[in-house]
């Protein structure tokens, strides 16, 4: 045993400056890629598939599927909301709302004139008069800058002009500066 | 015998014609003045839609829709011309920012550029490019002669629907609104706004602008307008310097525990060092009682009296010190000018855009 440990302990200092040559694991990677690669291309691509899929089937489990399926469900839901809103017809004589203060606008809103639950809401927002504060962070007293929440603008809504009344005049917190 | 039998005849009559003149006048007394007042009531309404009528018809070719285009896409609003040379005015939130501006009014229709711009009273002034002819304008009148319940008109264009006239009343003039102090006081008037009348003009019953439309009150029930000697100041600021050239006193104020001999509880709390004020030899806790023509009672009143401040002008201020009055001379420096607000707004499911931190008035 010791001689066999004096050996290896040799064998090692002897191996010690034995290098590869440069490149030789980036080479041996690449080497090792393309005859996989080439041994899936002697394979049909339908057998290919069907091993990947079982392969995939295999790691599957209940709950993973549950939450596959749940995201599936939103994006869907997201998808249908999205595209109703956007083919919704704009509100007649009211499409867009105007600017909330003096140095800049609420978008038009496409909101106006859809159906449901959500789009109703939306609409007695979207078409209230402007002096409204609605979808507006800006309360009195809030030192500026101040946050404007402003309905979406699409493209679909740049065609439509934006009817302008402020809701309120330039006003500021501290006067008392002359 | 006769003669006495027809003495008391006459007498008779003449007692007779004397009770129905009588029940004759006291019946008209009383049915004069409830027909007098019946025909007033069927008659003043009438005589009061004549009067909007012809306000209407002196101002409609004065008044233009405004349509232009900004970062959020197309925008349409109301204005009106106050010179012949094409000048028009209307809120900052319509010719403020925009751009592609176009003027419609009549049958006419130009494009226009923008003259002055000034988000700190919220109106901008632009002017026709290529306007064949003196256009039609609107005389300006004077907000002072207003008075709570003075009747009022205004012209403009709600929505995209064409051009009709308003009519309500002075309802107030406010300072501030939900705690937030404008600029300059600004005239509430009960006349209902919809949404593309902002910019429209405000007029008096001799059909002269006395306001600018700025905003809605109370889901536009009621509207706010910016007195128009405020839009004349300045127009007059870009006539003389090319552009608004508010003045400052370089002073702070707050309100006094105790009014001063005055009556004034405009205290300075804090002077800029180097500033008219300062120069002038304002010192803190003075109370201020008079600047200029503008007496001072509270520190509101001197957003009215500063506002109207030209940079360069000289003028005199009265305070109050250690129960003494002095009467000091000092030249309104120039105000920092609010930063331009970026027009462009994020794109995303709502956009949020951060306004710069507007400067004091």
């Amino acid at each position: 045993m010791r001689d066999e440990d004096d050996q290896i302990s040799k064998l090692l200092r002897l191996k010690r400056y034995e290098q590869p040559r440069p490149g030789y694991f980036e080479d041996f990677l690449k080497e090792f890629q393309n005859r996989q690669r080439a041994e899936l291309l002697k394979r049909p691509l339908w057998r290919v598939m069907l091993d990947r899929v079982s392969a995939f089937r295999e790691q599957l489990t209940a709950s993973q599927l549950s939450y596959g399926a749940a995201s599936v469900a939103v994006l869907m839901i997201a998808t249908v909301f999205t595209v109703d809103m956007l083919r919704a017809p704009l509100e007649p004589g009211g499409p867009a709302l105007a600017a909330v203060s003096p140095s800049g606008g609420f978008g038009p809103t496409p909101f106006s004139g859809t159906s449901g639950a959500m789009h109703s809401s939306f609409n007695r927002l979207a078409s209230a008069p402007v002096s409204q504060s609605v979808l507006s962070l800006e309360e009195p007293g809030l030192q500026e800058p101040q946050l404007s929440l402003r309905p979406r603008v699409d493209s679909a809504s740049l065609h439509q002009p934006r009817y302008i009344l402020d809701s309120r005049p330039a006003s500021y917190d501290a006067p008392f500066d002359f | 015998m006769r003669l006495p039998v027809t003495g008391c005849l006459i007498q008779r009559l003449l007692r007779c014609a004397t009770g129905a003149t009588l029940l004759l006048a006291l019946g008209f007394a009383a049915v004069l003045p409830g027909s007098a007042s019946g025909q007033g009531t069927a008659g003043e309404p009438e005589a009061l839609s004549r009067e909007v009528q012809q306000i209407y018809e002196r101002s409609r070719n004065s008044v233009a829709r405004i349509e232009a285009q900004d970062a959020n896409g197309a925008l349409v609003g109301t204005g009106f011309f106050i010179d012949p040379s094409g000048t028009l005015v209307t809120s900052y939130s319509v010719g403020g920012e925009s751009f592609n501006i176009v003027a419609s009014f009549g049958e006419s229709k130009y494009p226009a550029r923008r003259l002055v711009a000034d988000a700190r009273s919220g109106i901008a002034i632009l002017q026709l490019e290529k306007a064949a002819a003196a256009t039609p304008f609107l005389p300006l009148g004077s907000s002072a002669e207003l008075k709570v319940a003075s009747p009022v008109v205004m012209v403009a264009y709600p929505l995209d629907l064409p051009l009709a006239p308003h009519f309500g009343m002075i309802a107030g003039f406010d300072g501030k609104y939900l705690d937030r102090y404008f600029v300059t006081t600004h005239i509430r008037a009960d006349v209902p706004v919809k949404r593309g009348q902002g910019g429209a003009p405000l007029l008096n019953m001799k059909g002269e602008a006395v306001g600018v439309v700025i905003s809605g009150v109370d889901e536009g029930a009621a509207c706010y307008a910016l007195p128009i000697e405020a839009v004349n100041k300045l127009h007059q600021d870009y006539i003389r310097f090319g552009e608004p050239s508010p003045g400052r006193l370089g002073l702070r104020v707050q309100p006094a525990g105790v009014a001063s001999g005055a009556g004034s509880t405009a205290e300075v709390r804090q002077v800029d060092e180097g500033g008219p004020a300062d120069e002038a030899g304002i010192r803190v806790g003075d109370v201020i009682e008079q600047i200029g023509t503008h007496p001072i009672r509270t520190p509101e009143d001197l957003l009215n009296a500063c506002f109207y401040l030209t940079a360069g002008e000289s003028l005199e201020m009265t305070v109050g010190r250690h129960g003494e009055t002095i009467t000091a001379r000092l030249k309104a420096a120039e105000r920092e000018r609010p930063r331009k607000v970026p027009a462009k707004a994020s794109r995303g499911l709502f956009d949020i855009t951060l306004r710069p931190e507007a400067p004091s008035p």
